[in-house]
């Protein structure tokens, strides 16, 4: 983990947009990675003149935004970093461009939500955190994520966590021009 | 740790590897040494069905992709067949509908090598 936010770390001084840090980091990692290893990745730049959020997926969960109480979910085309050569996956990965709007909420996170389990080994489920997320959206980035976050160890109280979490919540709002996590 | 087990059927030059439990990466060697298995008797046409897999986790996908370039070197593949909405959501997170073919069942699959 530290050496692939040491890479992506190195990249992003040199290389300016998603896409081209991502397919560089595929480069390194096919070199670096047994053919049984892998990385997902999503990868975004957030312009705060031109209000734009800028993002490519590599295999990772997707993107998430909730505005006014409506929920739109951003599955790009992109395979895993590693797991293909540079032709495949340069071929497939696809950058897109979001213009954010004041309020807007966006989440980012790994399937350690979604795949957490409850005794019976039912999974928490994508509809299950869209659903928190639409209902807290008008809270504050700490606020949604608490709920999310409670809400999942609730599930699972009876089934042990096997997978990491990471859930990233950002607001925008022009007016103070700063986002949060 | 819940269990998982795989049973090889051939069907003249294409081997099936029906998959059957939870896979994940405690239990992925069992694959693992199907694949190597195969690969030794030069058995290059694989077919692996999901029909009775319960659960894959992300460490499980790993496994297919250790082997995929040898068999395709040697002018195979692996095709994967009967995977429940579940485990599809996981594969096609993760791209792998760019990789490989994946077939509703196991008999599309066997065809499909067989249409070559």
């Amino acid at each position: 983990m530290a050496e692939i936010k040491g890479i992506f770390n190195s990249l992003s001084k040199m290389i300016d947009t998603p896409k081209q840090i991502l397919e560089k980091v595929n480069e390194i990692l096919l070199q670096r990675l047994t053919k049984k290893d892998f990385v997902s990745a999503l990868y975004g730049i957030i312009d705060s003149e031109k209000e734009e959020l800028t993002f490519a997926r590599a295999g990772h969960c997707p993107a998430i935004l909730i505005r006014n109480s409506k929920i739109r979910t951003f599955k790009t085309s992109g395979i895993g970093l590693g797991l293909t050569n540079s032709f495949d996956f340069n071929n497939h990965l696809e950058e897109i461009t979001i213009n954010l709007k004041d309020d807007d909420t966006l989440a980012f996170y790994t399937d350690g939500i979604t795949e957490s389990k409850n005794d019976k080994l039912e999974d928490f489920g994508e509809e299950h955190f869209s659903n928190i997320l639409i209902e807290h959206s008008d809270k504050s980035v700490n606020e949604i994520a608490d709920e999310v976050i409670k809400e999942v160890s609730l599930f699972s109280r009876s089934h042990h966590q096997y997978d990491d979490i990471t859930l990233i919540i950002l607001k925008w709002n022009k007016k103070n021009n700063s986002n949060g996590v | 740790m819940a269990d998982f087990n795989t049973s090889i059927k051939e069907q003249g030059d294409i081997s099936i590897i029906n998959l059957r439990g939870y896979l994940d990466a405690h239990t992925a060697p069992v694959l693992e040494n199907n694949f190597v298995d195969l690969i030794n008797k030069n058995r290059f046409q694989i077919v692996v069905d999901f029909k009775e897999l319960a659960y894959i986790s992300s460490a499980g996908l790993g496994v297919f992709m250790a082997y995929v370039e040898e068999i395709r070197q040697n002018k195979g593949d692996i095709k994967l067949s009967g995977m429940s909405d579940k485990v599809y959501n996981i594969f096609d997170l993760l791209g792998f509908p760019l990789l490989y073919e994946i077939f509703n069942s196991e008999e599309e699959a066997v065809k499909k090598f067989s249409e070559k």
